[in-house]
């Protein structure tokens, strides 16, 4: 090829990617157009979104994810993420939607945006074997666990340095079973993730272990990732996602899923609310 | 500065700031110690290998045999992984802890996962290579009186490796690369590093361009030494089949 048509066949390109980013549409009609929303799920953290012992892909994020598509009135197609992609995709948009466990923090906001309200509400814990640690105290200079791209890699070190001036040793598993694998082996002292998933991961096997001084450190308050600077998108989700709290469609697969007899049973309440000054009331905008 | 549509903005002071910096830092010490250890264990490995897989004696022969069958056909990957969780299980009470306590576990057992599978492969290029030791070669060994060890280690060993120099830098390349697969095991290598980075600032593409370019260069420095190293020692195939004649 002569070096012209290179130059032009460059140029050309270039014009294509300059024009499809002026005329980006919102994603909203975008999705609409589609007939399709893109939800992006993780299939390693149960009881949020896991692989089940017949093979089905499913969990609390499925059910949402499903509703969600229902409600926009267009069909769902899931898309695989893991701890490390369910943000990136939001960012380079392959995804429409992120659905996998995401805590909404402070260095996230820069990446992407949540609908309103966070969807589910828990916490980190360190998790040990029954009566190995008395207090956080006792974690100071020890080996903890965590899933590679939770934030619990900077949480647990910053609650642990409250306590204690050892610095503990960090080591990040590519996910909560291999890392919870570790910790019966004694690989390391304490895995730290949230409570519901950690009580998952363990299954039977939990009753050998628990969380150090029963204690949660660092809210988890999962949301709904949405691609940044869209704020139709988002108030359209916000929206489904707080009908569901109203109508009670996010009570029933709450109930299938923590109730107490659900598929994981859970004493903590982990719906979305506004306790202290509002009494128990849901938390949704009025109208 | 947007890069086509990749929708990505770089940001190239992430990989200079801290605390990335100092995991970027440990990730190349460790590739560089892991990757060398490797090289070093599984040429002396693969050469024991190689010298049992030519011997006579079916009882040395069919074991190495076995094993290098059994290692070639099992994903590298798995051998990190069993070395990481289940080899310490399977030793007797007291060592099981006392691996598993060890809190640089993860490196030894990259190390010895990365070894085992390598060691397959240098075997059968070290058995290709005493294979082509010319017939005279050796009966001019036996001829000066030299016994059966002396023959290996004086005449036959230094003969295949000329021969085999090219093919055996292929896989020590490869060796190295294959050190980003101990990142599945929690060993803090450079590949891990950048996962970790990424996981951390959402901002993976600086630091994996970086190791990419780690990668590359490191690679390339070795070929490129493998080719001096070749003519250095002058191996001229022409010699060696004329000598055959």
């Amino acid at each position: 090829m002569k070096r012209s048509s290179v130059i032009v066949l460059l140029s050309a390109l270039l014009l294509v990617s300059l024009v499809s980013l002026a005329a980006g549409e919102g994603l909203l009609d975008e999705v609409k157009k589609r007939g399709v929303v893109r939800i992006g799920i993780g299939n390693a953290t149960p009881p949020m979104n896991y692989i089940d012992e017949k093979g089905v892909w499913t969990g609390f994020d499925v059910d949402l994810g499903d509703e969600i598509a229902k409600r926009l009135g267009v069909k769902v197609e899931r898309v695989l993420v893991d701890n490390k992609t369910r943000i990136a995709f939001l960012a380079n948009r392959s995804i429409d939607i992120s659905l996998a466990n995401i805590s909404v923090t402070n260095s996230r906001q820069e990446q992407m945006d949540y609908a309103e309200p966070p969807y589910f509400w828990t916490g980190k814990i360190f998790y040990a074997k029954k009566g190995k640690f008395k207090s956080l105290k006792d974690l100071g200079g020890k080996k903890i666990g965590v899933d590679q791209g939770s934030n619990a890699f900077i949480a647990a070190p910053q609650e642990l340095a409250k306590h204690s001036d050892k610095k503990p040793e960090m080591l990040s598993f590519q996910n909560s079973a291999e890392g919870f694998l570790a910790l019966k082996q004694g690989k390391i002292d304490a895995y730290s993730q949230d409570a519901p998933i950690m009580a998952a991961v363990s299954g039977s096997l939990g009753a050998e272990y628990e969380a150090v001084a029963g204690m949660i450190y660092s809210p988890g308050l999962y949301g709904i990732g949405v691609p940044e600077n869209d704020s139709d998108w988002r108030d359209r989700i916000s929206f489904i996602l707080q009908d569901m709290l109203e109508d009670g469609t996010y009570e029933k697969l709450y109930l299938k899923w923590f109730g107490p007899k659900g598929t994981f049973p859970m004493s903590v309440n982990s719906r979305p609310r506004l306790s202290d000054t509002y009494g128990d009331m849901l938390f949704v905008w009025p109208d | 500065m947007k890069f086509l549509n990749l929708r990505y903005d770089f940001d190239w002071g992430i990989p200079f700031r801290e605390p990335y910096v100092g995991w970027l830092i440990t990730g190349v010490e460790l590739t560089f110690l892991i990757a060398a250890v490797t090289t070093v264990l599984s040429l002396l490995a693969g050469t024991v290998l190689a010298v049992l897989r030519t011997t006579r004696f079916k009882f040395l022969n069919i074991p190495a045999k076995i094993y290098v069958e059994t290692v070639r056909n099992i994903p590298g990957l798995f051998w990190l992984l069993f070395f990481y969780f289940i080899f310490p299980q399977m030793l007797p009470f007291g060592l099981t802890d006392v691996l598993n306590r060890y809190t640089y576990y993860s490196v030894v057992a990259g190390i010895l996962g990365l070894t085992v599978d390598n060691s397959a492969y240098v075997s059968d290029i070290v058995r290709t290579g005493l294979l082509s030791v010319p017939r005279g070669r050796i009966e001019a060994a036996v001829s000066t009186g030299l016994n059966r060890f002396q023959q290996i280690r004086y005449i036959i060993l230094p003969d295949a490796f000329r021969a085999i120099l090219p093919p055996l830098g292929t896989r020590m390349i490869h060796n190295f690369k294959n050190s980003s697969l101990c990142m599945a095991i929690a060993a803090p290598e450079l590949t891990w590093a950048t996962q970790q980075v990424e996981s951390i600032t959402f901002r993976g593409l600086e630091v994996t361009l970086l190791a990419t370019a780690f990668y590359i260069g490191i690679s390339l420095f070795l070929a490129i030494l493998m080719i001096r190293l070749e003519r250095f020692l002058k191996i001229d195939v022409t010699s060696m089949t004329q000598m055959r004649n």
